[in-house]
């Protein structure tokens, strides 16, 4: 009976698997999650060049989401299928990866070139575009002992965003993400900014 | 101009208040041009000159006519009758389009209040060219004017110049095919010029001009002309900024004699205070000047150029001169010539004119504490480089990219280079030099240049710290794609590696090192090693092999290898280390090693000792406590607390680990499996024995890191 129950039992989880249907679209709410990390990371000046350090506690073996202890052995075979396929199919909507060699290299660049470029912010020589990318908002304006470091700042910079959104959509193994992840970096950019920055929107230039 | 010509002529004749007037329209003859517009309504005046006390011809519109006018409409010309031959002149537009640059101006209007005429002449005592501008700006230049009826005799004077001194004049004179000119506008004003020149692309901030020229052309044909002109505080910048100077003083005069054949001359210029941006190069001038001077000879037929005797000075940088002849289409290189150039300061001529086209990302490589003097000469033949020389005496310098400084004193170059031949010598001497942090005894290297390829003597021995390198072959050549591809091969000798470690911020090492490497590639700013490097160290050895060191010189150098470490001896290794002792050899390997600006981010990792043992090793209770911490388990408390507390060493039959990195997380396993899902990193063996058990199969790699570094940096180690 127990068998057959059993049985029945994996049966039924068959056909629920059977019945997901995996859905791949852009997973906004975590591309929007590692906006903010990424950005944070760039941006923050303690930052040095260590990689983030997982919590511990994350880890630790206890924490494994599967175990098989707890079920019969064909039984846990079936919810762990099961939870593998949700689990895949729920992992295509909320996660997304941006941790790459191409990205890690992005990301140091990024962050070495924010020392210099946070004074230009700040006094307001370069703005946030509403469109991922930075510009100088005034190039006139800039002392001309300076202009080439501003100008070449943002050149590198607005080079090193394109390629980190599509880094990051590479890695995701969905290139054609690239141009949704850099709006959704735009946001977080213009969200992100410090009081005092200067940032554009469908209206102009703004000061936060 | 045949579309859409609508004309009108209304003439209004003296005493008499009926009007005449004919409507033109849609004329699809060809008139000429503007000017047969005007004769039109002198020819009208003319006929009826007794008669009639106004004249007002009015043109719909006309296109396509002569450069730069694209368009008029509402042309209107208009001459009032006044008494005694006198008369009132003016000729205006609705508005007009130029082509660029001249598309700033919207409209013109040309009158004149006090027109004479007679049978002789026509004078224009009171003449006034108003031009109004796009954003409605006028400006108003006043003119008085005469011409000969029959001798074709004339003059156009101008004065006073807007915006300028009121003594400033400009005047034209010509009597049949001969003509000259004078010019004298004193400090004239460039600020209200701006919006002329707007939509040129150029905004004036600030400035004067002053200037002084004549012209003449005594015949057809020829011309001489005489400039000069000097302009204080001048500020202006393109719209894009691209190119910008601020508060710029110039002086430069120009003195010119032009036949059909050919035209030539002196120019020369001096400037000096302000500032200059050319992206991306910015040259600040208020402890500078540039100046030059040069005789030039132009083929007005084929558009050849000869600059003879010419001299470009960036004092107190570096001073070209020479003999050049190039072609207004193609300037450089030129057909043919010579430049010698001699540079006072290295530093200012590289980080003016060189780093702004290296500069990256934030980084901006520079050259400092530069002395000495450097002499080039170049030869052009057939628009190519034929020879190039350089020497220097005694120079010395310090380029710093990325905080990392490569210095060089008392140096001697002599560089020869051909495009086709490698014959002739070349050297470099240097009495010290430090190349990131590693000194460079004194040197000389011997090179031939040619080409885009520099190849260095064979067998070259370079001394480093207290050893050698000894270089087969020592070859730089650029490749086809534009990198340069840098390969030797080489032997070390005797290398100190206290100071090599120290040198390049490593743990302390001792001993000394000798490798063979038999091929080293430099190429694309990575390093590649064909071949591995195989470096004996505890009584054992390190194999290096498929080295590559990507972005070396760059802010994100990146760094992937595979290394074989073969039967190391454990009790020299730890013992060096102050890791406690152990005895055993130990071998393993790291595969897919990969290391991000000096920061490890991938390997998998497997050491242990031999299986095959039959008698135990022995290993000390702080080595125990060491390699358990590493595992993330602490038995130290266990180890002092309990029984194993009367014994400072124990035996063991096998130690090891496998470490598989990524995402800063380290996947431990033992060499074999322990009950509850645990892993052994030491097995015991005899009595007494210790077994060490870890249970943590994920590791955080920046802490465990963290705890090899301090366990290791406690004592520094000697590689024998």
């Amino acid at each position: 009976m127990k068998f057959r129950a059993t049985l029945s039992t994996l049966a039924l989880y068959a056909l629920l698997a059977a019945c997901v249907t995996i859905n791949i679209y852009f997973p906004a709410a975590a591309a929007e999650k590692v906006a903010d990390e990424i950005i944070e990371e760039i941006q923050n000046d303690e930052s040095n060049n260590q990689q983030k350090v997982p919590d511990d506690k994350q880890l630790a073996p206890e924490d494994d989401p599967f175990s098989y202890n707890q079920h019969g052995v064909i039984e846990s075979i079936a919810v762990a299928l099961l939870n593998t396929l949700v689990s895949q199919a729920h992992a295509e909507e909320a996660d997304l990866n941006a941790d790459s060699a191409e990205v890690r290299k992005l990301k140091a660049s990024m962050r070495a070139r924010y020392n210099a470029l946070k004074e230009f912010y700040a006094n307001g020589s370069v703005g946030i575009l509403n469109n991922g990318l930075i510009a100088v908002r005034n190039p006139g304006s800039i002392p001309l002992s300076i202009r080439n470091q501003v100008n070449q700042l943002v050149n590198t910079e607005n080079s090193d965003r394109r390629k980190l959104y599509q880094a990051i959509a590479t890695a995701n193994g969905h290139p054609e993400w690239a141009q949704q992840i850099q709006q959704t970096f735009a946001r977080r950019w213009i969200a992100k900014a410090q009081p005092g920055w200067w940032y554009k929107d469908g209206s102009g230039w703004k000061q936060k | 101009m045949n579309k859409n010509v609508q004309s009108l002529l209304f003439i209004n004749k003296r005493n008499s208040e009926a009007s005449w007037f004919v409507r033109l329209t849609n004329i699809h003859k060809q008139l000429p041009d503007l000017q047969s517009t005007i004769l039109l309504a002198g020819l009208l005046f003319s006929t009826a000159i007794t008669a009639i006390e106004q004249i007002h011809v009015t043109i719909g519109e006309l296109e396509n006519t002569h450069h730069p006018i694209d368009n008029i409409k509402g042309l209107s010309s208009r001459i009032d009758f006044i008494h005694n031959n006198q008369l009132a002149a003016a000729i205006s537009t609705h508005s007009i389009t130029l082509l660029p640059p001249y598309d700033g101006i919207q409209a013109v209007q040309l009158g004149c209040s006090a027109l004479t005429t007679n049978e002789t002449y026509i004078r224009c005592n009171s003449g006034n060219l108003t031009l109004t501008l796009s954003n409605d700006k006028q400006f108003s230049i006043p003119f008085q004017f005469q011409q000969t009826t029959h001798s074709e005799n004339g003059q156009f004077r101008m004065t006073p110049i807007p915006f300028a001194n009121k003594e400033s004049q400009m005047r034209l004179r010509w009597q049949q095919k001969k003509w000259d000119f004078l010019t004298a506008i004193n400090t004239l004003s460039l600020t209200p010029l701006s919006d002329l020149l707007h939509s040129a692309g150029i905004s004036i901030s600030d400035g004067f001009l002053t200037i002084n020229a004549e012209a003449a052309s005594p015949a057809t044909n020829l011309l001489n002309a005489n400039l000069r002109f000097s302009g204080t505080d001048i500020s202006l910048q393109t719209h894009d900024a691209s190119k910008a100077v601020e508060k710029l003083k110039i002086e430069s005069h120009l003195q010119a004699g032009s036949t059909q054949a050919t035209t030539q001359g002196n120019l020369d210029f001096y400037i000096h205070n302000g500032e200059i941006y050319l992206q991306p190069v910015y040259l600040s001038l208020n402890k500078a000047s540039i100046s030059g001077d040069t005789h030039f000879l132009l083929d007005n037929r084929n558009q050849n150029l000869k600059l003879t005797d010419f001299t470009l000075n960036h004092f107190p940088n570096f001073s070209l001169s020479g003999d050049l002849e190039t072609t207004l289409e193609q300037k450089f290189p030129p057909n043919q010539g010579n430049i010698k150039v001699q540079i006072y300061n290295l530093a200012n001529l590289f980080n003016h004119y060189i780093a702004p086209f290296l500069r990256t990302n934030s980084v901006k490589p520079t050259l400092s504490n530069t002395q000495g003097l450097i002499l080039s000469e170049l030869d052009f033949t057939n628009k190519q480089l034929d020879h190039l020389q350089l020497s220097t005496a005694d120079v010395s310098a310090t380029y710093t990219f990325n905080h990392q400084d490569i210095s060089i004193n008392n140096a001697r170059i002599s560089l020869n280079w051909r495009p086709d031949h490698c014959s002739e010598q070349s050297f470099v001497y240097w009495k010290t030099a430090n190349f990131r942090g590693v000194p460079l005894p004194e040197t000389v290297l011997r090179f031939k240049a040619c080409g885009q390829q520099i190849n260095f003597e064979r067998n070259v021995t370079l001394p480093l710290l207290d050893g050698e390198m000894q270089f087969d072959h020592l070859d730089l050549k650029k490749l086809d794609n534009g990198n340069i591809d840098f390969s030797f091969a080489t032997e070390i000798n005797n290398i100190s590696l206290a100071a090599l470690s120290e040198a390049f911020d490593l743990p302390p090492l001792a001993g000394h090192l000798s490798a063979s490497i038999p091929s080293v590639r430099l190429e694309k700013g990575g390093l590649q090693l064909d071949s591995s490097i195989q470096i004996n160290v505890f009584g054992g050895t390190i194999e290096i092999e498929d080295l590559q060191i990507d972005g070396m010189l760059g802010s994100y150098p990146v760094l992937t290898a595979n290394i074989n470490f073969k039967k190391l001896d454990l009790g020299k290794l730890s013992k060096r280390f102050s890791f406690g002792n152990i005895e055993g050899k130990l071998n393993g390997r790291i595969t897919g090693l990969r290391i991000e600006n000096q920061n490890v981010v991938a390997f998998d990792a497997a050491f242990s000792t031999p299986e095959d043992r039959l008698l135990p090793y022995s290993i000390s209770q702080k080595a125990v406590e060491n390699i358990a911490s590493l595992g993330g388990t602490n038995p130290a408390d266990l180890l002092s607390r309990g029984v194993l507390k009367m014994f400072e060493s124990f035996f063991y039959s096998r130690l090891g680990f496998r470490c598989k990195l990524r995402n800063n997380v380290c996947e431990l396993e033992g060499i074999a499996t322990a009950k509850n899902n645990g892993f052994y990193l030491i097995k015991g063996m005899l009595a007494p024995q210790i077994n060490v058990i870890g249970y943590n199969h994920r590791v955080n790699w920046s802490e465990l890191a963290t705890r090899l570094k301090r366990i290791t940096s406690q004592s520094s180690p000697v590689i024998n």
